[in-house]
């Protein structure tokens, strides 16, 4: 199952939640925002060398407590990626396992291949007006693209956060992603970190993931598997 | 204009006509195997070839017949094109019709006949859904007729070429549940705007001596603040000599170079926006010569709207404080 991660804007969390998801669903994290990675780079071929043939999909997978397709950052490396080839890129990479999608922000063709090739989809709100606008209009083309939308996590969250307006807007229920210092840690340490389910599975940060992680779980008997 | 006129609803059965208009296929299924057939599709299926088959005289008088009869029980064809190519220059345009003249929804496969590459209508380079190589695949409601058009490249040397006649043929009918819903990768790349990397936040790669635009991240230090790395070709390149920032490089009362490339990049593209407004056709020739679809524009003037209004600020802000700023020369000069 190919599970995109996206919102409307950046900065809302969707690499840290990406990263966290794809490490409790002991699934490949890739990071498909082309033109601006998140997700921690090591040394070797990245997503920009596989979309641009010149690197297996597999090879490029890094290991770690969580694997991760990572993204180059060259404007180069950006301009020579064939969109058209990240489904395959994606499926190889898992090879088995199901993968998690850091969806770039915006609504270009960029944001829309993912979801195209996603099974099922996560939205990434922040409670701000924008936030919400920008992922009604998130959801529509997932809509269109037949990316079922499991859940939305609502990041960064205030002490009252908006639960009952996001879960009327978007029509789906809603998972708070309590501000934690755990996740603002995830993809800023130096040595790659496991996810906070296994770093402090007792957290409010951990709850939330794990919920996000059942509401995925749950749209599996609808989606095959990946070949 | 064309009217399709709808057939007494009867059970129309299941086959396939080549360029019915002028190659007449009759309802009734016992004659529909006298062709035989042909191009390896379904034997049940009779897919006849319309330029050797058809008598060429009985192309003249149905070229332009939208209603075409069905000569055998004087019922139209189920399903027919009408197809006409017009040669422009080193092109050659195809626009056809297609009726479904049945009264169920038909998947309809149209191919280009004419010799050489097809050129199917895009979007964001993607061709639209159903065109597959030299074909064109759609869902047409009972009753109904769809306008598709194409083109084909056509050598300057060919000029005397006969183009052959239909230009286009419907290849097959098939039951629209069993048709390709189309590829939804595809259909991304087509319905949402073209993709790029944020290069209009990022400073544009200036060719210096010796070094190549794409040879990656080892290039950087030729990098340089460039005006409009929107990318629209009509903002000069930024003066090597002259784009300097130190205050002796510009003239007084000017601003340096590379602020005032972008400013009149900007100042072009507000120019097409504001053009736009006066109705379709100001707009084409607005957009005529960049790279801009109205989407695009007008995200691109929000964008400059935004760096304009920030940059207004700025300059504000630093103009005060220049004025605040008080060097102590003669303090200094004593010291020195």
């Amino acid at each position: 199952m190919i599970i995109a991660v996206c919102g409307g804007k950046g900065g809302v969390g969707k690499s840290t939640l990406a990263y966290e998801l794809a490490g409790t669903l002991e699934a490949v994290a890739v990071d498909a925002d082309l033109g601006m990675a998140d997700l921690p780079h090591g040394r070797g071929p990245d997503l920009h060398d596989v979309l641009a043939g010149r690197a297996a999909p597999p090879a490029a997978v890094r290991g770690g407590p969580v694997p991760v397709l990572a993204c180059g950052r060259s404007l180069a490396g950006a301009r020579a990626a064939d969109l058209g080839g990240l489904g395959a890129a994606v499926r190889d990479a898992a090879g088995g396992r199901d993968a998690v999608v850091d969806c770039p922000t915006g609504l270009r063709a960029d944001t829309g291949v993912p979801l195209a090739v996603a099974d099922v989809c996560l939205l990434a709100v922040s409670p701000r007006p924008w936030a919400l606008g920008d992922a009604l209009r998130t959801r529509a083309v997932a809509r269109d693209l037949d990316a079922d939308l499991a859940r939305v996590a609502l990041t960064q969250s205030e002490t009252e956060p908006p639960t009952g307006v996001v879960r009327r807007a978007l029509a789906t229920p809603v998972t708070v992603v309590p501000e934690s210092p755990l996740l603002a840690a995830t993809l800023r340490s130096d040595e790659p970190l496991p996810p906070v389910t296994a770093r402090a599975p007792e957290s409010d940060a951990a709850t939330a993931v794990n919920e996000l992680a059942d509401a995925v779980r749950a749209c599996r008997p609808y989606h095959a598997d990946i070949d | 204009m064309l009217t399709v006129q709808p057939v007494a609803p009867r059970p129309v059965p299941f086959f396939f006509t080549g360029d019915a208009a002028r190659h007449r296929v009759s309802q009734n299924p016992d004659a529909t195997d006298t062709s035989g057939t042909t191009d390896g599709h379904d034997p049940t299926r009779t897919v006849s070839d319309p330029v050797d088959d058809h008598d060429p005289v009985d192309n003249h008088d149905s070229a332009d017949d939208h209603d075409p009869v069905d000569t055998d029980d004087g019922r139209p064809a189920p399903v027919t094109v009408d197809a006409d190519a017009t040669r422009l220059g080193r092109v050659v345009l195809v626009t056809c019709r297609l009726h479904n003249r049945t009264t169920a929804p038909r998947a309809i496969t149209l191919r280009d006949e004419l010799p050489g590459p097809t050129l199917p209508p895009r979007r964001s380079g993607v061709p639209e859904r159903g065109w597959s190589g030299d074909t064109y695949t759609t869902v047409l409601p009972p009753a109904a007729t769809q306008a598709v058009g194409y083109a084909s490249p056509r050598d300057g040397s060919l000029a005397d070429e006969r183009l052959p006649e239909p230009p286009a043929t419907v290849v097959a009918v098939d039951d629209p549940s069993a048709a390709d819903t189309g590829d939804r990768v595809a259909h991304a790349r087509r319905e949402l705007a073209a993709w790029a990397p944020p290069d209009d936040i990022l400073p544009r790669r200036v060719v210096a001596d010796g070094g190549t635009p794409d040879d990656g991240e080892a290039g950087t230090d030729t990098e340089t603040v460039a005006g409009d790395s929107v990318g629209n070709g009509t903002a000069p390149p930024p003066d090597p000599t002259g784009g300097g920032t130190d205050p002796e490089s510009f003239a007084d009362g000017t601003v340096p170079t590379v602020v005032a490339a972008y400013l009149d990049a900007a100042a072009e593209r507000i120019d097409r926006a504001a053009a736009t407004a006066d109705g379709v056709q100001a707009a084409t020739d607005a957009l005529r010569d960049t790279h801009h679809t109205p989407v695009t524009l007008e995200q691109a003037v929000a964008r400059d709207e935004a760096a304009l209004r920030a940059l207004a600020d700025r300059a504000a802000a630093l103009a005060d404080r220049a004025a605040a700023a008080d060097v102590p020369v003669d303090s200094l000069r004593r010291l020195s």
